[in-house]
């Protein structure tokens, strides 16, 4: 099984590219993925955000179209609004997969980030490791949910659900390698229609600390504006420094403790 | 339907969702598609990927706006002034394209100086007649060339459409001219050469008056028309996609001949990339259509006999249907072998071919005089298979109250709708409903197999998956089973009015135990028999070519004759496809074409109009048409044959005549029939509007339009101060229809859990709501009250240079039953309805919104009577739309707003009080 | 039923289509959204860990059990007769805060009954990997300590592994209480949460500051409650005040650097919950108070019985209001999506 190393993508991994300018916000990713995976819904509840009543991704909603409306009222052309179908990202460097303490999330033979339901107790430090905020822990069933990029049916040869109902072809279903070909493609056919468009999860500076995404997009606007973070963390990253302020602080603590208590005769 | 239909001649979309690939410009108007055919939206995102245009034109941004190249806004209900605002640019530049206009359209022909124009008549045409409210359409026809030969026309003259219930998908009633032919300029100079008759018509519809009656930019629009003319001709086709938004109004037929018109001009229909692409398919309803669940029309789109058109016997009824040229000469064979497939022996030449059987239309049957009569008491009993008129239907509440007025219902439907559960609705106490209710669960459509057409006339074979839950059972499984009670009823019975039911076939028995036992009948033998087979030895039929009228071939529906012409090959089965036409994958009528009229795709020498644009072309060795598509035209008949005058049938059309289901296979821009509101689309205000009618301010609405003025169903004044906002009601992607399947899922429930009204930041500034308040929109039909939301994708329209339109929208989908459950938004419209097809107009109607929830039910009328002294001249029209004088309004005068109008007025006097029935 | 609403407005002049009463209303959420848009409706960009009050008890217990079993260790190698009851004392409270500990971090798990799974691999990538081995091994330790305590106490005729105890807690001892004591802090910093990451050289010293602060003050109200030596209790005075300052030193500093950063934990109030409960009343007034016991040079006679109590009880409840409100504050300052855009490392 190839692995992932120094951010280099490998033959191996399989993923979506997600374009948002093909996205015409119908959700079909998203019924198809709570029908495959039988996910309950979230609750009936009208947010008033635009037509976005999911409000994002959760441990059982696992594909979630945002809707992005900016109309312009002194430039009526210059109006639009945008609908992205967002999904866990699979990173290359994955924070929930250096958090889990029970070997839970793996990375499988699709350079895949897998939660397995089987072995996950539900501790849930994955879920403030992420840095996109994407997986979540069930309160029904106590384990961490997430999208499996349907591991089932990679399996079995068949592309994912959402990929499959996409009308669009918005999301797309393949190889990483050859999925970026199309991509940067389609960035240079947009580009030169006049529009700001550019990738995220490529080689930007988002992959700094995650890694090249395996389930990356085309955006018409800055990231935020998705709900993606621009500069998304890799926890891991922070322990050097909390090891050692606490071990430092424990050591000086031990010093003290054994000054304090030291035999008799002054020896410490 | 027969926007196209009298036009082109089939109601139907003249190409398939494929072609949208090869467009090079796409305009949507009057259309969801983004969110209402997702899948088929694919195609219009492969063309742009191709580097189409796509253009939307609609009075919200919606999702496709969002994909589109460019939107323009566009008020509610004027799609005609736009559409008329684009031929008129089109005419004036000499931007139609020349070779196809005079040749493959009547352009040319001259019209009957007996008939006059709006424009002549202050808004209606010659023909109409006050007292009946109706056109008698004698005039509408072409100055004959008397020295050609051939017979006058067969047909009562005076055979009246619109009487018999008005609905004509395909061709009218009567053939207008027989077998003679019409006069002709083809050098188009004649004053009432049609395309001058057009002219005139629509010399009016400037840019200027688009921007004032439709609210889109001058600019924007001027850019739209160059844009179209750069993308139609020889070498680049244009196609027009549109839906309900054009089809549901009381000009609904006219805003879809409008754009057929346009793009007959053009010369795009017919060709790869162009023609009119009919968007609709939910529920099966092309398959509907074409089977018929119309009141009258029978499968096939041949229309049921009417008393009221005199057709008390086969051969009256055939003579008003039967035409002497074209392809509906062959109805005789249509009919004939229908009636075979029903009554099997029992119809014979000798009893008219079992006509006797046949029930006949005595009025308007249609939904609304339906549920008008049942609210009054006089229907006994009801079947609804999937259907849901508590909320599906316009004046909601008086639909509600008119099924408790039924002895019996039988209601099949996946769930426990709206309608099968009307007498638990909120302030209704059960007891005091007498209704008996059977409600019989369906199985969906994983478990039953049967077929599904869709709107580019595809007809899709589905497999049964599962069997149903428990009681379950098909649709097909309750009619038959049904049937088979009934006829066993009857069994002993010597009466004659009771042979119907004794001798009409209906042998669907299963040969599978298993669906047997279910009591499913065998779905394919029931598509054997709407392919048709010969009588005697039941061998299928192959093609409608071979129908025979003289009893010994039976079709069900001759349309589809050759979906099934083998055993064991069944052609709706295929999945097959090569990427674009796809002539393996299924089956579409007529005859497996995908792209309709395509000869038109050549030139009349039966050369392609360009490489690019290569469809069907004439093959001069193999003396056939040949191409990518099944040739619409006869296989063998060359370009160069010309009909000899007295000509019959199809002989009586040259081989240049692309339409050939019309009376001269051309396609008829002059519509001389088969529409009964005019041959030409005339820009009238809703039958509810704020502002009057701008081009002929003494004819607001609609001549001939349907509406019922009862006390239940009361109709705002125009510019009724109470009622000062446009409503527009619609279809979001997460629903279907009345939410009776979708409500109850709990995938779908959550992504669109309550009802919402959209509106403008401009409106909600005014009335001090903010995005998400709990609002109430009213109508003089009741109350709704749904949430708030605010967006700028809704914008008021400017009409002037102190005018506006504010227009607000509610989707139609909740109801009070299911997961998530909301108001029905059609308590809001009332019943009226396009005069052609009775279909309601649903797009545009007035109304008015407050902060706050509604409170008590909203059941039944609220509108108060305003007082004869408040009321305005304008505001309630005589019946038939007529404003009298002294209130004449010229169209370069700014238009005043509505409080200005109504003191104008009053110091005029002249008030039409609002008459009540019932 | 009314109908009539005043329509005149809606067509008359320009006044209510003013680009600026349309902006207002775009601006306040009512419409549109301009291109200006900060964040996607509010939503959050990060999902907050679901961390309540069993993972603050898990905290505050490890970090207390820690603190005991350093100092029994530390009183027993100095080997002052004196402080024999508090290394009796701490021993049995190191096991039972090791025991409670890990009974509210089992019932913190969505599957309880799976716990044992944290112990299929080892992580060391993983803070929570990482303390759970330290929580057993501490445990096992503690586990040790206390038989070899109960033995010496009579309680048992023999210690079955002492011959394993030795080794084991020579090896792994030091390393296991001092991850124990400062350990939460990593895995609080080693998060995507901004409030933690920012923190990161501040919260695992200040925890395991707290959590010798904690413990000496735990092991000071047992003397208190139960009798021991005033000179052990000078001792734990020493630590609990020297510890408690640093603490509170760490504490104003995270706050000064961080800046609004950390604003979660120090303003609002939650904010002026740690500030009351843990610097003023857990942090300064104890030390004000013992202060002049601590730095005297006299070899205290008497117990300060009810001043002991008094100072203990509020050193405890500041410990568990610091672990309250970091977790909390931070747990919850996910939902705000600014501070992770403004707060990039």
């Amino acid at each position: 099984m190839e692995r992932v190393a120094d951010g280099v993508v490998t033959e191996s991994a399989m993923g979506f590219f997600t374009d948002v300018t093909l996205c015409i916000g119908c959700k079909a990713c998203e019924v198809a993925c709570k029908q495959w995976n039988q996910l309950p819904s979230d609750g009936y509840a009208l947010t008033g955000n635009s037509y976005d009543n999911t409000s994002r991704l959760s441990s059982t909603t696992w594909r979630h179209v945002a809707f992005v409306e900016q109309m312009d009222r002194e430039v009526p052309a210059a109006s639009r609004w945008m609908m992205m179908s967002d999904v866990c990202k699979h990173c290359t460097n994955a924070g929930c997969l250096e958090a889990c303490p029970t070997g839970a999330i793996v990375r499988n033979e699709f350079d895949d980030v897998y939660v397995q339901p089987d072995v996950c107790n539900g501790c849930g430090y994955c879920v403030p490791s992420c840095p996109f905020g994407v997986v979540a822990v069930q309160p029904k069933s106590g384990v961490a949910q997430k999208c499996t990029l349907c591991y089932d049916r990679q399996k079995d040869g068949m592309e994912p659900a959402c990929a499959k109902s996409c009308p669009t072809d918005s999301i797309l279903f393949g190889r990483v390698d050859e999925l970026r070909v199309k991509a940067e493609a389609r960035v240079a056919n947009l580009r030169a229609q006049g529009k700001e468009v550019r990738l995220y999860g490529v080689d930007g500076e988002e992959t700094r600390d995650v890694g090249p995404l395996n389930a990356f997009f085309l955006i018409p606007d800055r990231p935020e504006v998705f709900n993606l973070p621009p500069k998304p963390v890799l926890p891991s990253r922070f322990q050097p420094a909390a090891y050692t302020a606490g071990l430092l602080a424990a050591a000086a603590l031990t010093a003290l403790g054994a000054r304090v208590f030291r035999r008799a005769g002054g020896a410490a | 339907m027969p926007g196209l239909g009298t036009l082109y001649g089939r109601g139907g979309a003249t190409t398939f969702l494929m072609d949208l690939e090869h467009a090079d410009l796409i305009i949507i108007q009057g259309s969801n598609f983004a969110e209402n055919h997702p899948v088929g939206f694919r195609f219009v995102t492969k063309a742009k990927e191709r580097g189409a245009k796509v253009i939307h034109v609609d009075p919200r941004f919606t999702r496709t706006s969002a994909l589109a190249d460019q939107y323009l806004p566009i008020r509610s209900g004027t799609d005609i002034a736009f559409t008329g605002g684009i031929i008129n640019y089109v005419l004036e530049n000499k931007a139609y394209f020349e070779e196809y206009v005079l040749h493959y359209t009547n352009a040319s022909y001259i019209i009957d100086e007996k008939f006059v124009d709006t424009e002549d008549l202050d808004g209606i045409f010659s023909g109409f007649n006050p007292d009946k409210g109706t056109y008698d359409p004698a005039t509408w026809k072409y100055e004959l060339d008397e020295s050609a030969g051939g017979e006058a026309s067969q047909a009562d003259g005076s055979a009246d459409d619109a009487k018999g219930g008005g609905t004509s998908p395909t061709t009218g009633g009567h053939p207008a001219h027989g077998t003679k032919r019409p006069k002709k300029d083809p050098t188009l100079q004649h004053p009432r050469c049609a395309i001058n008759v057009m002219r005139k018509h629509f010399a009016r519809y400037t840019p200027d008056v688009v921007e004032r009656i439709c609210g889109t930019p001058k600019e924007q629009f001027i850019d739209l028309c160059k844009l179209v003319v750069a993308n139609s001709g020889r070498s680049k086709t244009m196609t027009y996609c549109y839906a309900m938004g054009w089809a549901q109004h009381t000009v609904g037929v006219q805003n879809i001949r409008a754009a057929a018109t346009l793009q007959a001009l053009l010369g795009n229909t017919g060709r790869p990339g162009g023609g009119v692409m009919a968007l609709r398919g939910h529920a099966s309803i092309q398959g509907s259509t074409d089977i018929a669940t119309l009141f009258d029309l029978f499968p096939g789109y041949i229309k049921s006999p009417s008393l009221e058109r005199g057709e008390d016997s086969f051969e009256n009824w055939k003579k008003n249907w039967a035409k002497p040229t074209g392809w509906w000469s062959n109805w005789p064979k249509y009919a004939v072998s229908q009636m075979k497939a029903w009554f099997g022996d029992a119809a014979t030449a000798e009893n008219g071919w079992a006509f006797d059987y046949l029930p006949l239309n005595t009025g308007d049957h249609s939904h609304m005089p339906l549920f008008f009569t049942m609210k009054d008491g006089g229907v006994e009993g009801l079947i609804l298979w999937g259907q849901n008129p508590a909320v599906g239907g316009q004046n909601a509440a008086l639909q509600r109250a008119a099924l408790g007025k039924l002895k019996w219902m039988i209601c099949q439907d996946l769930f426990e709708t709206e309608s099968a559960a009307f007498w638990k609705r909120e302030g209704v106490d059960p007891a005091t409903i007498p209704t008996e209710i059977f409600f019989m669960p369906a199985a969906g459509v994983a478990e039953k197999p049967g077929s599904f057409t869709n709107t580019m006339r595809l007809v899709q074979w589905h497999e049964k998956a599962v069997d149903p839950p428990d009681d379950a059972r098909s649709d097909l499984s309750l009619a038959w089973n049904l049937g088979k009670r009934v006829k066993e009823l009857y069994k002993d019975s010597t009466r004659k009015i009771d042979r119907p039911v004794l001798d009409i076939t209906w042998d669907y028995e299963s040969d599978d135990p298993h669906e047997r036992a279910l009591g499913e009948p065998d779905a394919e033998k029931v598509l054997r028999e709407i392919n048709g087979y010969v009588v005697a030895t039941g061998e299928h039929m192959k093609t409608f070519a071979d129908l025979k009228d003289d009893g010994t071939t039976a079709a069900g529906a001759w349309i589809y004759t050759g979906c099934f012409p083998a055993p064991g090959q069944n052609h709706t089965r295929r999945r097959t496809g090569d990427g674009w036409v796809s002539l393996e994958w299924a089956w579409a009528w007529p005859a497996n074409r995908r792209n309709l009229y395509n000869r038109a795709s050549a030139d009349p020498d039966g050369k392609p109009w360009s490489e690019e644009k290569k469809y069907i072309w004439w093959d001069e060795e193999a003396k056939k048409w040949t191409g990518y598509d099944v040739p619409d035209f006869p296989v063998v008949k060359p370009p160069s044959f010309r009909a000899q005058p007295g000509a019959k049938g199809m002989d009586a059309h040259d081989g240049t005549a692309p339409f050939l289901m019309q009376e001269y296979g051309v396609a008829e821009i002059f519509g001389v029939q088969g529409t009964v509101d005019g041959p030409l689309p005339t820009h009238y205000e809703p039958r509810e509007s704020p502002v009057p009618n701008a081009l002929y301010p003494h004819q607001q609405y609609n001549p001939v339009l349907k509406e019922w003025r009862r006390r239940d169903n009361p109709y705002h004044a125009i510019g009724d101060p109470n009622y000062p906002y446009v409503l527009s009601t619609y279809r979001l992607t997460e629903h279907h229809l009345t939410g009776a399947m979708t409500r109850w899922n709990s995938w779908l429930a959550e992504l669109q859990p309550e009802a919402f009204c959209e509106m403008s930041p401009e409106l909600a500034v005014e009335l001090g709501i903010r995005n998400g308040d709990w609002v109430t929109v009213s109508t003089a039909r009741g109350e709704v009250e749904a949430k708030a939301m605010v967006t700028g994708r809704i914008a008021p329209f400017k009409i002037g240079p102190k005018q506006w339109v504010h227009q607000i929208g509610l989707p139609i989908h909740f109801g009070y039953q299911g997961l998530v459950t909301g108001d029905s938004a059609n308590v809001l419209p009332p019943m009226v309805a396009d005069p052609n097809v009775s279909i309601h107009e649903a797009k545009v109607f007035t109304c008015n919104v407050r902060l706050g929830r509604r409170g008590a039910s909203h059941e039944g009328p609220t509108w108060l009577p305003v007082p004869p002294e408040e009321q305005t001249p304008l505001g309630t029209p005589k019946r038939g739309g007529r404003v009298e004088s002294g209130s004449a309004e010229q169209v370069d005068h700014e238009i005043a707003s509505p409080s200005e109008i109504m003191a104008g007025a009053r110091r005029r006097h002249d008030l039409d009080h609002q008459e009540s029935e019932g | 039923m009314q109908t009539s609403q005043p329509h005149g407005q809606n067509y008359s002049a320009a006044g209510n289509f003013s680009p600026d009463a349309v902006a207002a209303s775009m601006q306040r959420g009512d419409g549109g959204f301009g291109r200006d848009q900060e964040t996607y409706f509010d939503h959050p960009i990060l999902r907050k860990a679901h961390w309540g009050s069993d993972i603050i008890y898990y905290f505050f217990a490890g970090g207390i059990a820690a603190a005991s079993a350093a100092l029994a260790s530390l009183a027993k190698r100095g080997g002052d007769p004196d402080d024999a009851e508090l290394v009796r004392n701490g021993r049995y409270t190191a096991l039972a805060g090791a025991l409670v500990s890990s009974v509210f971090l089992i019932k913190d798990l969505g599957r309880p009954e799976r716990f044992l799974n944290m112990l299929r691999i080892v992580k060391l990538k993983s803070p929570m990997s990482v303390g759970v081995y330290a929580l057993v091994t501490f445990s096992t330790n503690a586990g040790f300590a206390a038989l070899d305590q109960a033995r010496a106490d009579g309680l048992i005729p023999f210690n079955p592994f002492g011959w394993l105890a030795k080794p084991v807690r020579a090896l792994t001892g030091l390393p296991s209480t001092a991850l124990m004591s400062s350990y939460t802090g990593v895995l609080l910093s080693a998060t995507a949460i901004p409030v933690w990451y920012t923190g990161r050289r501040h919260i695992p010293a200040i925890f395991a500051c707290s959590a010798a602060s904690t413990g000496a003050a735990l092991q000071s109200l047992l003397l208190a409650l139960f009798g021991g030596s005033p000179r052990t209790e000078k001792k734990l005075a020493t630590i609990e005040l020297f510890a408690s300052l640093a603490e509170g030193a760490l504490l104003l500093d995270w706050e000064q650097r961080a800046g609004d950063a950390a604003s979660p934990v120090f303003t609002g109030k939650r904010g002026a919950r740690l500030k009351t409960y843990t610097l003023g009343l857990g942090i300064a007034l104890p030390a004000l108070l013992n202060l002049s016991s601590v730095l005297s040079r006299k070899t205290p006679k008497k117990h300060h019985r009810l001043r002991t109590i008094l100072t203990s009880s509020l050193a405890l409840f500041g410990g568990y209001v610091l672990r309250e409100t970091v977790v909390l504050a931070g747990r919850d300052s996910a939902d705000d999506p600014r501070a992770y855009l403004r707060h990039p490392e």
